[in-house]
């Protein structure tokens, strides 16, 4: 299986949805807050389900939330 | 720290000082020559009894402290709050566990067909299942640690 590393932009969102917390967020798709700080350092891939609910609280595209780039 | 992460460092810490006091038991009873004999069997037995007492009792001790420190850092102390990222680093480290202990499992039954007494292949399986707690909760600490 080709390497990657799954990028998102749930920080920059988070910002521009009125400085949401990683708390908020985190109670809004049913995950501990540190999940969703491994998510945003990458340091965790969401399953596609929990990348779905989180594009939903956006109200954004999944492919706008997160990237995969080839190593 | 999540309510999961501080239990897990809890139960490593737990698991070691709990085999630590059980080995150094065990080989102070080695060395008197009271593990020798047919009454050696017995004596170990009595020792693996104490052995799971006192996991059990220092495992409820560790998950009471816990929830008082949880609680007192003004989080809410909730055991269910478990997430994907958490079941996938507990599948995770639990496979490294099953393979530290079925290792341990093969190793006691080499040391009989090698004419090893009983109360060293015991030991030795019991070797591979400490090894394999100690192993699942120092492995599932690494990964909260790293992120995941």
């Amino acid at each position: 299986m080709a390497k990657g590393q799954l990028t998102n932009t749930i920080r920059r969102l988070r910002f521009d949805a009125d400085e949401m917390t990683q708390k908020d967020l985190a109670e809004k798709v049913g995950v501990t807050r540190q999940t969703i700080v491994a998510i945003e350092a990458a340091k965790y891939s969401p399953t596609l389900e929990l990348a779905f609910q989180i594009a939903h609280v956006f109200g954004r595209p999944l492919d706008e939330v997160f990237f995969w780039t080839p190593r | 720290m999540s309510w999961l992460e501080r239990s897990t460092v809890l139960q490593a810490l737990r698991a070691v000082l709990v085999y630590v006091w059980y080995l150094s038991d065990v080989r102070a009873l080695a060395d008197s020559g009271a593990l020798a004999g047919p009454d050696g069997l017995e004596r170990l037995g009595w020792q693996m009894l104490q052995l799971i007492g006192v996991t059990v009792l220092a495992g409820i001790v560790v998950q009471i402290l816990a929830v008082i420190v949880t609680t007192a850092t003004g989080q809410e102390a909730i055991a269910d709050m478990e997430d994907e990222r958490d079941r996938q680093i507990e599948a995770r480290a639990t496979e490294t566990g099953f393979a530290m202990a079925g290792f341990g499992f093969v190793s006691g039954i080499l040391a009989l067909w090698q004419g090893w007494g009983a109360v060293w292949a015991f030991n030795l399986v019991l070797a591979g299942m400490v090894a394999a707690d100690v192993a699942v909760n120092l492995l599932k600490f690494i990964r909260y640690w790293r992120g995941g």
